[in-house]
């Protein structure tokens, strides 16, 4: 069987934990705030529900639900990363291994395998490079959703209350 | 039915069910990416860029589901 280094788990993880707290880290130190106000998202205003003291209390239940929600996404995402390609390329390893050992003719007490995996070795390849290229991708867009002001979050609060953030949400 | 033995016919069926899965949703999502390249060959770029994404967010429910075979595989009897 072929051992490609990103066929052990703790080498993904590795690379997974990095971008985790390079994606917290950047975020934070370009401002604790936003990173905060991330977590709760863009609530409704108590006066938008309109219905007196419950809208608090669904405000509060909305919160607390997306906090577990983001708190859940953030732990979710260094694992489906380092899962992904770790389930990748160990399934290229174990097929290749496998068809490299499917046709075996003996010859005395040995027996000599055709190598049938060739073919496979050229899609490993092909694999090998999309998956780098995804892993890296998807490394880029978990950096940019967990930036301070988020783009989906940006549009609500340009259409709902966009003269309360206008100073800081400008630029974007 | 032994566990083991149960393991060793769920195992293959629920890959399948999940390679199953994954196929018709990567097949909906490329179907689209491909009819939008049609429409707007200039958009070529970051419609791949999208697609890729997406196609690897539900790639990952199957290589779950493979990683799941490779760790019970040695509990088959």
């Amino acid at each position: 069987m072929g051992h490609a280094s990103t066929s052990n788990l703790s080498f993904n993880l590795g690379m997974a934990v990095l971008v985790f707290f390079y994606v917290h880290g950047s975020s934070i130190a370009k401002s604790p705030k936003g990173y905060l106000a991330h977590y709760p998202g863009a609530l409704p205003s108590a006066k938008e529900l309109g219905l007196g003291l419950g809208s608090y209390f669904l405000i509060g239940f909305m919160a607390i639900l997306f906090i577990v929600i983001h708190v859940m996404e953030a732990l979710i995402q260094p694992m489906s990363l380092s899962l992904r390609l770790f389930g990748n390329v160990l399934g290229k390893d174990v097929l290749l291994g496998v068809f490299g050992g499917l046709l075996q003719i003996p010859i005395g007490d040995t027996a000599i395998a055709i190598p049938l995996h060739i073919p496979f070795l050229f899609l490993g390849l092909l694999l090998g490079a999309v998956q780098a290229l995804i892993f890296s991708l998807l490394s880029a867009v978990y950096i940019t959703l967990w930036e301070p002001h988020e783009h989906h979050h940006e549009e609500h609060h340009h259409d709902e209350q966009g003269h309360g953030h206008s100073a800081s949400h400008a630029h974007a | 039915m032994e566990a083991g033995a149960a393991l060793g016919l769920a195992l293959p069926i629920g890959l399948g069910l999940a390679a199953f899965g994954a196929g018709l949703g990567i097949g909906n999502a490329v179907s689209g990416a491909m009819e939008a390249m049609g429409r707007q060959p200039e958009a070529i770029g970051k419609i791949q860029t999208a697609m890729l994404i997406g196609a690897a967010f539900i790639e990952a429910l199957a290589i779950y589901a493979l990683v799941l075979a490779f760790v019970l595989m040695g509990k088959i009897q």
